[in-house]
């Protein structure tokens, strides 16, 4: 039963993953890519990282795992900030719809 | 006097025993919980907790870990309503999005704050920061159609009470 | 359950080689620069799940240096490589 549940949360986190590549593919500047794959790609993460708690054999995996989640949200939140900074310094004009 | 003194040595003590006990619990975690391995991890506890309280700054506001445990599920939820959003906007054949930039004034005045702020603005549904300064935070929105500024500012307000008000705990060390 | 989860980390692998593309296409450095991050992400969930499938649990401390050192490229891309003064600075060395 555990099993399942857990099973069924990591599978959830794949279509997350996609869809950060999807937008990484789609969306039309620097920007907006960010946003795809920093947000998509951590609440996958997240997802998988859950079903693999549920599985675990001791707490102190589940603490490990959770552990890894937080540095991912930590270091992909501040890459995000980092790059989109860099980009604005470097004058790298934002697409938007009007001039589309 | 003496009793500011007293409070200042109580402060110092209670800032080493939970940085110990930070430190010592991510090392049982990478250790996998083996109580052996405290041979080797006694000093390396002692001497990062050494470390941190070196490179410490006084002036830092304390966080209350009450009010941090009450933070994490709101911004569970947030962080995965904002990836449905990205998906449903990604997945759309017209890619719904009307993106720009906006302005925000802030006004959490010291970096820890901030620093919090950024990173969850880049979590939350709609809103990445893309630069932070001493009194404003340029981010970029999805959508410009989203009230961003309430957003931020509920966002704020929710961040300003996760630390211990500035007057409470420097009452021993000025 | 060890097939459906070395598939599912294959799944990932196959959507981070599609991510590849955007490195290809540019067009700005950034842009290439975001394959760094998409990697560090899913990076760390193909070696979760991979620790799951095949039973080595010693694999999730790969991911966790993983997590700590996915950020340093980034930082090291920004502070370093990209920055308008960058490259003027070495030059400067190097007549030094």
């Amino acid at each position: 039963m555990i099993d399942i549940v857990g099973t069924f949360f990591v599978i959830l986190g794949i279509p997350f993953f996609l869809s950060g590549t999807i937008g990484l593919l789609r969306l039309p500047d620097i920007y907006t890519r960010l946003h795809a794959l920093t947000k998509a790609d951590n609440v996958g993460l997240g997802f998988i990282i859950l079903g693999l708690a549920i599985q675990a054999t001791s707490w102190f995996e589940v603490a490990k795992l959770f552990l890894i989640w937080f540095l991912v949200l930590l270091a992909s939140a501040t890459s995000c900030h980092l790059v989109a900074d860099a980009a604005l310094r470097h004058n790298i004009k934002p697409w938007t719809k009007e001039r589309a | 006097m003496i009793s500011g003194s007293r409070f200042y040595m109580s402060y110092h003590v209670a800032a080493l025993i939970w940085r110990f006990g930070i430190f010592s619990s991510l090392w049982l975690i990478f250790c996998g919980g083996k109580l052996d391995s405290l041979l080797v991890g006694l000093p390396v506890i002692s001497a990062a907790t050494w470390l941190h309280l070196c490179l410490a700054e006084d002036k830092a506001p304390r966080i209350r870990p009450l009010m941090l445990v009450r933070f994490m599920p709101f911004f569970g939820l947030r962080s995965l309503a904002s990836a449905v959003d990205v998906m449903m906007r990604v997945c759309h054949p017209r890619l719904l999005i009307n993106p720009g930039l906006i302005e925000y004034p802030l006004t959490i005045d010291h970096e820890s704050g901030r620093v919090l702020l950024a990173n969850c603005i880049t979590l939350l549904p709609g809103t990445i920061s893309a630069r932070l300064t001493q009194d404003v935070i340029i981010v970029h929105t999805l959508d410009k159609g989203l009230p961003v500024l309430a957003i931020i500012g509920d966002l704020e307000a929710r961040i300003s009470k996760l630390y211990a008000p500035r007057s409470a705990n420097m009452g021993g060390l000025s | 359950m060890t097939t459906l989860y070395v598939g599912l980390a294959l799944v990932l692998l196959f959507s981070v080689i599609v991510g590849l593309l955007r490195i290809m296409w540019g067009p700005t450095a950034a842009d290439r620069m975001m394959a760094a991050q998409l990697f560090g992400t899913c990076g760390v969930a193909i070696l979760l799940l991979l620790s799951k499938g095949l039973g080595q649990l010693i694999v999730e401390d790969v991911a966790l240096v993983f997590a700590l050192l996915s950020a340093l490229a980034t930082v090291a891309f920004v502070r370093r490589t990209w920055t308008k003064e960058g490259p003027r600075q070495t030059k400067r060395l190097d007549h030094d």
